[in-house]
């Protein structure tokens, strides 16, 4: 895999925020992630991914204003961008290169 | 909390304003349904070893549009405390053999000092509630081979009407041990009763 296609991680975290649409914020995609996966993340490794995202060019941030459900603090809104969008994309289509044209396994010798 | 002190230490500036904030509100989520559990939650978010791999990742980033500087007296000092202390242990692991020196050196005067100065306090410095120590006597008991016995309540009572000019108090001590019980759960008590 190229060093520019975004890792395991990093595509799924692009596409909870991908699919958060404006709405994609610590609290939110880690809530996406965990429903879809059904597993539980750290928010410091989405966290991680985020800002490592950001720095790639892949995610853009803002903060919003402070609100007082969360003791006063602020949200820090993501938002996928146009080079995150085709890493993602270039991720999945290598994939599906690497998927194709895969023998039947039921026309395969069994093993073991 | 302490957790989210931890948290203040730990996080940089331009990441810790939002990640406090979405921790608390999937705190506060949870903590509708499994409040212990909610509590774990956030412990385990707080020492989660992937923090040390956000502080790396957000090095030398700048604040995004909207973020306010952190600028607090306070968590200025404790910044730079933690620098210095680990500044120090830098330096202590450079030179293993002063750091020996030096911990030993410490140890040793200041154990005996405190020893010294406990048997000091309690010889010389402490007031015992009476004028002259030397005329306190102890009364006890012996057996017909000549070794200390348990001495009962009754002696007091008759050491007071029998020779009541001889001392000006007389008291009595004793020492137990038992259970105490509080919702389902014993402990063992060691006890004094003076009277």
């Amino acid at each position: 895999m190229p060093p520019d296609l975004p890792s395991d991680f990093e595509q799924q975290v692009l596409l909870a925020v991908w699919r958060l649409d404006g709405d994609a914020y610590g609290a939110s995609v880690c809530d996406e992630l965990e429903g879809r996966l059904g597993r539980p993340v750290s928010q410091g490794a989405v966290y991680t991914t985020l800002v490592r995202l950001e720095k790639k060019g892949s995610l853009r941030s803002r903060m919003s204003d402070p609100t007082p459900v969360r003791g006063g603090k602020a949200k820090r809104y993501f938002l996928i961008t146009e080079a995150g969008r085709q890493g993602v994309q270039e991720a999945r289509a290598a994939m599906d290169r690497l998927w194709e044209g895969l023998p039947d396994p039921a026309h395969q010798g069994a093993e073991g | 909390m302490l957790a989210q002190l931890v948290l203040r230490l730990l996080l940089p500036s331009s990441v810790q304003e939002a990640f406090l904030g979405d921790l608390e509100e999937r705190f506060r989520r949870r903590a509708l349904a499994d409040r212990a559990g909610a509590r774990r939650f956030y412990w385990r978010e707080t020492l989660s070893p992937s923090l040390l791999a956000l502080r790396r990742e957000v090095r030398g980033l700048p604040l995004p549009p909207g973020a306010r500087p952190r600028s607090a007296l306070g968590t200025h000092m404790l910044s730079q405390l933690l620098h210095d202390l680990k500044y120090a242990l830098r330096l202590m692991r450079k030179s293993p053999g002063f750091t020996a020196v030096a911990v030993i050196s410490l140890a040793l005067g200041i154990g005996p000092n405190t020893a010294i100065f406990s048997l000091v306090d309690r010889l010389l410095l402490t007031d015992w509630g009476v004028e002259d120590p030397a005329t306190v006597m102890d009364i006890y008991s012996l057996t017909s081979e000549g070794e200390y016995f348990y001495t009962g309540y009754r002696v007091k009572e008759l050491v007071e009407e029998g020779a009541p000019d001889a001392f000006s108090h007389v008291g009595a001590s004793a020492q137990y041990t038992g259970n105490i019980e509080v919702d389902g759960e014993s402990e063992l008590v060691l006890g004094e009763r003076w009277r």
